[in-house]
């Protein structure tokens, strides 16, 4: 087939695939038959093929959790159908599970409440973590056969992991305002303050995180509570302030113990509004 | 992938490992539920161990891309939202080799690269790959000339291809 300069561009969006289904029939049928046209594309679509990589950014959100059950399905069906028939293997596939709400990026926070309950040989009460997804059901259930190692240690871990479901119930309720940052949110709720984080690094050694507040109008920073995130990145922390007349939140690196006024530059300071 | 062909497991586990985010970030983008992007993501998957085959050489991470992207195309048709013609078409031909010059670049100098577009053009490619929708929605979203935006395109992928290229001479 002839040449047909007029079409260069068409041929562009084409091996982007962002042209409409029969203006890309016609082009397509075009670049079959032009040698120059589809070497043209053929370059063309290479390139765009890479555009892809760009989104591996937007995974940030896919928690260890999450990545593990998928992995975990994938992995039985495979090895059940052990056989390259699609058929075999999706039938072997359970769909992500449905909470019945939207998702948010809280949900990567149910991870730390399984950690947490693992460290403290308790939570097996913890409903909302338990439906939320299967792995942790495995890992709480473990986590019972092992808590039969005192009466002490069970109140106490009992009284953390529920104030850390009081936490959590706190982050999804209705009307709770979220504010992000960096590798996490800041959660107004009812009155209450929360600094979410599904994934802070640790802070350098012989360090901790200290928060910060900002009341309205004010311009100098009250200290708050010191924290760190557990080994997986994840944190939830109440400010015992609360909300009331609270402008800003701010978070920094200091010694342990905390500091009365900040010795390290803020690793964030976000606006309550 | 030949190890895969082969049935073998711990294969596949690698390549999950090692390409899950880029699915998953794709199939989030693209239909913007993150339960709906995890069943992309194993049904991906699933495809990759039940027809190997379907991969024939180049960039792995490209191909996965371009495969997760058309998956979520047809979700999105699945949806029954939109009319037939609001969504584009895919149209890939088989036997190309071209690939192959960038089967070693990973996703840092991809991006990398693709930072270095003008921000007009870079925008129209990300639409048009990301957004599930045609140039002529690009050019009503962005309030710009049909023409203008398949400028964009073409101008953009050509400067991506050869930025891409300089890159794999390094």
């Amino acid at each position: 087939m002839m040449h047909d300069d007029s079409l260069a561009d068409s041929i562009a969006v084409l091996a982007l695939g962002a042209l409409p289904e029969a203006e890309a029939a016609a082009v397509a049928e075009h670049v079959r038959t032009c040698a120059r046209c589809r070497a043209d594309y053929d370059a063309l679509r290479s390139a765009a093929n890479l555009v892809g990589f760009l989104a591996e950014a937007d995974a940030s959100t896919l928690d260890e959790v999450t990545s593990a059950r998928m992995k975990r399905n994938l992995m039985q069906a495979v090895r059940a159908s052990g056989s390259p028939n699609a058929a075999v293997a999706e039938r072997q596939i359970q769909p992500a599970p449905r909470a019945g709400r939207s998702p948010r990026p809280w949900l990567a926070y149910g991870a730390l409440a399984a950690a947490v309950a693992l460290g403290l040989l308790s939570v097996a009460d913890d409903a909302r973590v338990r439906s939320d997804n299967a792995a942790d059901v495995e890992r709480l259930a473990a986590l019972q056969d092992r808590a039969n190692s005192g009466a002490a240690a069970a109140t106490a871990a009992r009284r953390a992991s529920d104030a850390l479901e009081r936490q959590l119930a706190a982050i999804v309720a209705p009307g709770s305002k979220h504010f992000a940052i960096a590798g996490g949110e800041v959660v107004e709720s009812g009155g209450r303050v929360l600094l979410a984080f599904a994934h802070l690094p640790a802070p350098p050694t012989g360090k901790v995180y200290q928060a910060w507040t900002i009341a309205r109008g004010a311009t100098g920073v009250a200290p708050s509570v010191t924290f760190a995130p557990d080994a997986s990145g994840s944190a939830v922390v109440e400010l015992p302030e609360g909300a009331a007349n609270l402008g800003a939140v701010a978070v920094t690196v200091e010694p342990p113990g905390g500091s009365r006024t900040p010795t390290s530059k803020p690793t964030f300071v976000r606006k309550l509004t | 992938m030949a190890r895969i062909r082969e049935r073998d497991s711990a294969a596949f586990e690698a390549i999950y490992d090692g390409y899950h985010r880029l699915v998953f970030g794709i199939a989030l983008k693209m239909l913007g539920d993150a339960m709906a992007a995890e069943d992309l993501t194993q049904a991906v998957f699933l495809k990759v161990w039940s027809a190997p085959d379907a991969y024939a050489a180049g960039n792995f991470g490209a191909w996965i891309a371009r495969v997760t992207r058309n998956r979520a195309l047809d979700v999105l048709r699945s949806r029954a939202l939109r009319v037939e013609s609001d969504l584009p078409a895919d149209v890939a031909f088989d036997g190309s080799l071209d690939d192959t010059v960038f089967a070693a670049l990973d996703a840092e100098r991809v991006r990398a690269a693709l930072a270095l577009l003008p921000v007009e053009q870079r925008g129209a490619i990300e639409l048009g790959f990301f957004g599930g929708i045609t140039h002529e929605e690009i050019a009503r979203r962005t309030a710009t000339p049909l023409g203008t935006v398949k400028t964009r395109i073409r101008a953009g992928l050509r400067k991506l291809r050869l930025q891409l290229e300089a890159t794999v001479a390094r």
